[in-house]
């Protein structure tokens, strides 16, 4: 594949994440941020995010299974997950921790239940997204293309 | 704000970012380096006590924090630098700006506050407003 067609499967995979609310403008940001002295903050930035995300459904998913729950750990841990996916413009799953904070404040166990399901499938899509996104990157790159600059407006 | 005082770098000048999720931490920092600032990332209040210095001009800081949190944080700052211009500018970064949170920082000493994630323009000229005037808080 020539890497002017690669560039616009790009453009257009990469609108489409916005399209359908998995990413938001925040993500915009980050690709501002990456510059010739910071080639790789895009993919280091995400890839911290990845590693952080599942140590943390991994914490909740443990707490909730206590026959005691802290929600009040719970909601912590939530918050945490909604600060580091509001950075990198992750959308739903930023969303999605807005409802399951919700639920610790209110301390319904089905909810929170429910809403850590909702948040690991939003989490692994996204994730699954932006592995895709990247590995399409690397093949522009590799073809000698660049990665074109994206122009969205909300 | 006038547009044309808006400063768009900010070579050399030093800052520290203090935010316990490190995601949020690089972006900040990521956001500062590209304005030209030279940052330090601290992950906790011990770990900010032991790095702040007159060098440093302003603060980032993430109020919500497991132990000493933000707002504790700024009123130690205020007990360490008595006089106002050897003290950091302090700016509360939150997931969440409301009436209260605002009152939180005022009380405590703070000179700002503002939501995070930050975009470039915003983290431009909120610097720029800080180093002109020492004081960033917008009407609610």
């Amino acid at each position: 594949m020539e890497v002017g067609q690669m560039q616009r499967q790009w453009v257009d995979y990469t609108k489409s994440l916005f399209l359908e609310g998995l990413l938001d403008g925040q993500f915009l940001q980050l690709q501002q941020l990456q510059d010739e002295s910071n080639p790789d903050f895009v993919v280091e930035v995400v890839s911290l995010f990845f590693d952080d995300s599942e140590k943390l459904l991994n914490d909740i998913t443990r707490a909730l299974e206590q026959p005691s729950v802290d929600f009040k750990k719970i909601g912590a841990h939530v918050h945490q997950f909604k600060g580091s996916s509001s950075s990198v413009g992750a959308q739903r799953v930023k969303n999605g921790c807005i409802a399951f904070r919700n639920f610790c404040e209110e301390q319904n166990i089905d909810g929170c239940v429910r809403c850590l399901q909702q948040l690991k499938q939003e989490y692994y899509l996204v994730k699954n997204k932006l592995k895709t996104l990247f590995a399409m990157e690397q093949q522009i790159v590799a073809a000698g293309g660049s990665i074109p600059m994206l122009e969205i407006s909300f | 704000m006038q547009a044309n005082h808006v400063q768009t770098n900010f070579p050399g000048l030093k800052v520290i970012v203090m935010d316990d999720d490190g995601v949020s931490r690089s972006v900040t920092k990521g956001l500062l380096v590209h304005l030209g600032c030279d940052v330090t990332t601290v992950s906790s209040s011990d770990e900010f006590l032991q790095v702040i210095s007159q060098e440093h001009k302003v603060v980032f800081m993430d109020v919500c924090m497991p132990g000493i949190d933000g707002y504790e944080l700024a009123a130690r700052i205020h007990e360490k630098f008595t006089k106002r211009h050897e003290r950091p500018v302090l700016v509360a970064l939150t997931g969440n700006i409301n009436k209260m949170t605002k009152e939180s920082c005022m009380r405590v000493g703070m000179d700002g506050v503002i939501l995070k994630p930050v975009s470039v323009d915003k983290m431009r000229s909120v610097l720029s407003e800080l180093l002109e005037h020492r004081v960033l808080f917008e009407a609610m």
